[in-house]
């Protein structure tokens, strides 16, 4: 499906009708609630420069992931960057009693001076700026069945909120195996990308599957083509491969399965053998390949910034590294 | 051609408005200059012309027009039923032909929604010939409003990596709203094209790619009249005021052809100075 963040139906988007629905984008809302033990108890922490909205949901989406943990208990409730009025007390002490049967004990500012900030909603890719150093990390709060829960929770959360904006999943940190991030892991990563594996979307081993390496030919009945170019912002996800009769803007993604094939000048990111962590032989061809990043299984390049050496080429996981060469039509299949 | 509400873009005299929301996606780039400045235009040719500002909480169209002590109701009041659609309006002060609609500058963006933006329109669409919007900076409910009631959009953007990335994005929103834009590229400079310090006009097109109604030359006159409150049409010797008419001559299906297209390529300079193209 083509997302974009645009109410606009289906219907009415270039050569896709099976997608799924495509809701207005709203900011990422991951790092607003996080919870800490003190001596006095759990104290429970929240961005008070997101807007209500906002908050709430991701106060019920945190409570609820952590439920066994949490409901039934005690808490203070702290507000990073001001005060709530009453009718937002109000509010939140309803919603976690009603919900959850916590009680609060009190509710303070975690700023020094309490002073009100001005609220304005987190935009997308920005980490909240507070994380409580003393935060009780997810892998002990999650337990093994509420991960599950979690990633069908967060693909759940994603329908309702295409999240808008260049979204990277990536694990650069020693987390448990049990601990997924509760929204599917969408992290934006600071670091340098040459240290970063790119982590293959989970749940989905078998697909871009079918292909036998062994077989000098080969149809792939269930190949995405668009007609068209992809634009800053737009975002093709398959678990086959992708064809795109046109360029594909910088700022916009390609996502496959399988193989990658850009009739047109590449400029965006393009994931080949996304759901494989090998990247399945996979490769990805453009007229003209000028990528901000190539990825291939979780193997990761950056696009070297200038114009591209002539000519139709074609990039391919060798080793640990992508390479990129001139494309060549018998060499296609013999080097999978 | 008939966009998502129904309007057909080449009637404009016959039956209402045409109806045209300028934005960019980036901030900054020339959205409130080029309404002013391409209302005023219109104007001296003769057209009825209202520029309706759509940037609530961060009104600029009005202080560009000089008109900022005149204002009693905005955009918001007209929406909100609080006044009556004329008593908002004001006229401009060298033309009989350019009013203004102002935002408010108390509420912010939220405050409406794009059924009460595009009834407040509709109270406008038969008294003149060219109905401006003038967009915020962004995507979000903002630009959302300012599309609401357009027939077609211009894109401003410069020369510039960034401010295309964001036009590209916008044109993108843009096409799924049924609304084709139409492009301008704003703060040219011929010398830094030729030096091979700034993209041009064809290195622009080869990633946005949509139709192009005029190229705008960087100018200092812009400055002084965005001081002043005298959009720089006005000014006779101003470069900037010249592109800016020539503009509206092809709004008004009169136009000259555009002469920059013939630029060479930034890329292809970037390849010889590093030898390798």
């Amino acid at each position: 499906m083509i997302e974009d963040s645009t109410d606009v139906p289906d219907s009415e988007m270039a050569g896709d009708g099976k997608g799924g629905s495509i809701v207005p984008g709203t900011p990422f809302i991951g790092g607003l609630v996080s919870a800490r033990g003190t001596g006095d108890g759990l104290i429970l922490r929240l961005d008070g420069r997101a807007s209500s909205g906002d908050l709430q949901l991701a106060l019920v989406d945190f409570i609820s992931s952590r439920k066994g943990f949490l409901s039934g208990t005690d808490v203070a409730v702290e507000w990073v960057g001001r005060l709530p009025d009453a009718q937002e007390e109000g509010v939140v002490r309803e919603l976690l009693s009603g919900r959850f049967g916590m009680v609060v004990r009190e509710f303070r500012s975690a700023s020094r001076t309490g002073e009100r900030a001005e609220v304005t909603p987190l935009r997308v890719g920005q980490k909240s700026e507070f994380e409580a150093d003393d935060s009780i990390p997810d892998s002990e709060l999650h337990s093994a069945a509420s991960t599950e829960a979690g990633a069908e929770r967060a693909k759940s959360w994603r329908e309702r909120n295409s999240v808008v904006g260049r979204e990277m999943k990536g694990s650069n940190t020693n987390k448990g195996a049990g601990s997924s991030s509760l929204f599917g892991g969408l992290e934006l990563i600071d670091s340098e990308v040459e240290e970063v594996v790119s982590k293959p979307r989970s749940g989905r081993a078998s697909a871009g599957r079918g292909f036998d390496p062994s077989q000098s030919m080969w149809d792939d009945a269930d190949a995405r083509v668009i007609y068209g170019t992809l634009r800053s912002g737009q975002r093709v996800e398959s678990e086959h491969t992708v064809v795109v009769c046109g360029d594909v803007n910088s700022g916009a993604e390609i996502i496959a399965g399988g193989d990658i094939v850009v009739l047109g000048i590449l400029r965006g990111v393009a994931h080949a053998g996304a759901y494989d962590e090998t990247g399945g032989g996979r490769f990805i061809f453009a007229l003209s390949l000028q990528p901000t990043q190539l990825r291939i299984g979780s193997t990761i390049t950056r696009g070297s910034g200038e114009g591209s050496g002539s000519g139709a080429e074609i990039a391919r996981v060798d080793g640990s590294l992508i390479v990129v060469e001139p494309y060549q039509a018998k060499n296609l299949m013999s080097r999978r | 051609m008939t966009s998502a509400n129904g309007n057909t873009r080449a009637s404009s005299n016959k039956s209402g408005a045409e109806v045209i929301v300028v934005t960019s996606g980036k901030g900054g780039v020339g959205k409130t200059t080029t309404t002013a400045s391409l209302g005023a235009a219109l104007a001296l040719r003769g057209k009825r012309v209202l520029v309706i500002d759509a940037d609530i909480g961060l009104r600029n169209l009005d202080v560009i027009l000089g008109l900022e002590n005149r204002i009693v109701f905005n955009l918001v009041d007209v929406a909100k039923g609080l006044c009556k659609p004329s008593q908002a309006v004001i006229k401009s002060k060298k033309s009989n032909n350019l009013y203004l609609l102002p935002a408010s500058q108390t509420d912010d963006k939220d405050v409406v929604d794009e059924e009460e933006v595009r009834k407040a329109i509709d109270n406008f669409r038969r008294e003149y010939h060219f109905i401006l919007v003038d967009s915020p900076a962004g995507i979000e409910q903002g630009f959302k409003n300012a599309c609401a009631g357009a027939d077609s959009a211009l894109v401003v953007t410069t020369p510039e990596v960034p401010a295309i990335r964001d036009a590209d994005r916008v044109v993108g929103l843009l096409s799924a709203k049924g609304l084709e834009p139409r492009l301008i590229i704003n703060r040219l400079d011929l010398a830094m094209v030729d030096r091979g310090d700034m993209l041009s006009v064809p290195d622009v097109q080869e990633i946005l790619g949509i139709e192009l109604i005029g190229v705008v030359e960087r100018d200092e006159n812009i400055i002084v009249a965005a001081n002043c409150g005298e959009p720089v049409v006005y000014n006779s010797k101003a470069k900037a005021g010249a592109a800016f008419s020539r503009i509206a001559a092809r709004l008004c299906g009169e136009g000259e052809p555009i002469p920059y297209l013939e630029q060479q390529s930034f890329w292809s300079r970037i390849g010889r100075r590093l030898g390798v193209a």
